[in-house]
């Protein structure tokens, strides 16, 4: 049997730390309910910012191929650019294509003499102003055949086109495109390249995202060596209610880590609270201050983070084709800034247990 | 030991509880303290523990200010850890005040043996009847090898022979050199303590025989 020398009446830390995990084993219902809880609340935190940036992203991505970062910068009096200096856009910061035509003839098909279409002659980086999809491929060199002129001419990938002009006869390679570009006008047209020599009516620049306002400014000072431009817009004068940036920063999702890490907070405070009695008993045994916190810590980081981990992993998972680029960047951001709200939910627990007045709890009061 | 208190005032708004009391309590032994509902039983076992603060006077220990270091308390309504088991409890008793693990689980197996409850050892709390769980509670005091056991109302609703284990628990850490403190209605009780009192106006007299 013990001894009677006097011992310590203070709690052990490696007995409050086995005390949270015996009690976890020991309400095996109450334990499923919180892990669920936490998974449920660690899914949430992965999937808000998936879909909401998703949508902002597609939204963005949509405007993108209407044409929002594309710019026509044309000369005051109307006569044409220099070709060459529009072509040289292609090269500056910021810059996704540039280009512009030189020359725009009609021609008839000899295939089927009921068939004309527009033979356009333009700067390497014109088609990719015009067709958007092309500028993943970075391929300068293929002649394109707008979609209305190849269902006409019956070209489904590439082929051939033989074409009369002033009754001289001609023929070229092309390779069909599968999406609209975005001037009707192009839809019944051939857009060859060639070299940049010359003037362009117009010179086309596509900008990318981020970078819409920078290059518009440095636009309007390109070709004022030889006349002055001015610089208008592909969509003309409309206005986003808000820009991508801002539709970003305002997302509603960005609040879901907070409601996340306050979810938890409420969840576990009133779970604890719900055992004042025995949180009373631990306190007459001495489980008080940095043993309670040891405790909470303990229960709360197999009880809770570890299944909140868990969803955030298995979310990540489902969610993966769709965790790319800027999505991917602000739910990691969004997960981060969970884990480092998250100690706020033990230390609130920690708050509400220690106001539990040992002697009165076990009372029922 | 010898836990006196002095002069102690303890009230609730207005209500004096305990006015002026003086005591003292002399282990080792028992010493039953009773009187009817709400004369200030449990606010002196509080007072004694140091969680019931005071608005004059005290409490020595061997002639020091201080409170009842080392106690165990034992409640009316058995304060236990519902969903463990009975041996968890009560090794939860000994091994709160550092006994290593070995030491404890001895302490546990011998107070569930003397408290007739040996067999239930691995039974969920939830499940016992509540003399089971009174025995549990007090169980859990001895093993812990207390100097001091408040307890308050242990005998309460329970059948005969479950408080006549209880009072044999109580005799029996008394014997181990325990002051053990009960607040009482139950005359069978008073009767095992090797003193007696009457609680009564917020003051402590002897008890009648």
């Amino acid at each position: 049997m013990p001894s009677r020398e006097p011992r310590p009446a203070r709690y052990p830390y490696r007995l409050a730390a086995n005390e949270a995990l015996a009690n976890l084993r020991a309400s095996p219902v109450k334990t499923a309910v919180s892990a669920v809880v936490g998974i449920l609340l660690g899914a949430l935190a992965v999937v808000a910012p998936t879909v909401d940036v998703g949508r902002i992203r597609a939204y963005n991505d949509e405007l993108v191929r209407a044409g929002w970062n594309l710019f026509a910068v044309h000369r005051n009096d109307g006569q044409s650019l220099d070709a060459a200096r529009c072509d040289s856009l292609r090269a500056m910061p910021g810059v996704v294509a540039a280009g512009g035509v030189v020359a725009s003839r009609r021609v008839v098909s000899t295939i089927d003499a009921e068939v004309s279409f527009d033979l356009i002659e333009a700067t390497p980086g014109y088609a990719a102003t015009m067709w958007p999809t092309l500028q993943e491929r970075a391929d300068d060199g293929s002649v394109r055949a707008g979609t209305r002129v190849a269902r006409r001419l019956g070209i489904s990938d590439s082929g051939w086109v033989p074409y009369l002009v002033a009754g001289v006869g001609d023929s070229v390679e092309v390779v069909a495109t599968a999406a609209e570009a975005r001037s009707a006008e192009l839809s019944n047209a051939l857009v060859v390249p060639v070299a940049p020599v010359g003037g362009v009516k117009q010179c086309w620049v596509e900008a990318e995202p981020g970078a819409r306002e920078q290059v518009e400014e440095q636009l309007v000072g390109w070709f004022n060596e030889t006349a002055p431009t001015f610089v208008a817009s592909f969509m003309g004068g409309e206005q986003l209610a808000s820009s991508p940036a801002d539709q970003l920063a305002n997302r509603l999702s960005r609040w879901a880590p907070l409601a996340v890490v306050l979810a938890v907070t409420v969840f576990q405070v009133a779970l604890w609270l719900a055992r004042r009695a025995e949180v009373g008993l631990y306190g007459l045994m001495g489980l008080r201050g940095t043993r309670l916190a040891t405790m909470v810590s303990v229960d709360f980081l197999f009880g809770t983070a570890a299944p909140l981990g868990a969803g955030m992993f298995a979310a990540a998972c489902v969610m993966a084709p769709r965790l790319t680029g800027v999505v991917l960047e602000a739910t990691a951001w969004d997960c981060l800034r969970v884990w480092a709200l998250l100690p706020l939910a033990p230390l609130c627990v920690h708050a509400a247990a220690s106001m539990i007045k040992p002697f009165d709890a076990i009372r029922g009061r | 030991m010898l836990i006196e208190v002095f002069d102690c005032t303890v009230a609730f708004g207005a209500r004096k509880v305990l006015d002026g009391l003086n005591a003292a309590f002399k282990g080792p032994g028992v010493a039953a303290v009773m009187g009817p509902s709400g004369s200030g039983k449990t606010t002196l076992l509080g007072v004694i523990a140091g969680a019931v603060p005071t608005s004059s006077g005290g409490v020595r220990v061997d002639g020091s200010p201080g409170h009842g270091v080392g106690w165990e308390w034992i409640v009316q309504s058995a304060a236990l850890l519902n969903r463990r088991t009975a041996f968890d409890n009560v090794v939860l008793g000994p091994a709160a005040r550092g006994l290593p693990r070995p030491v404890a689980t001895e302490a546990a197996q011998a107070s569930l043996v003397t408290l007739g409850i040996d067999r239930l050892a691995g039974q969920r709390v939830y499940k016992l009847s509540g003399g089971e769980r009174q025995r549990v509670a007090v169980a859990r005091a001895l093993a812990a090898g207390a100097d001091l056991i408040l307890a308050d109302e242990p005998t309460a609703s329970l059948d005969p022979e479950s408080r006549e284990l209880v009072c044999r628990g109580l005799v029996w850490a008394a014997a181990r050199g325990a002051l053990v403190v009960v607040a009482t209605h139950d005359p069978y009780v008073a009767q095992t303590a090797s003193a007696a009192y009457r609680l009564e106006g917020g003051r402590l007299s002897d008890a009648v025989a």
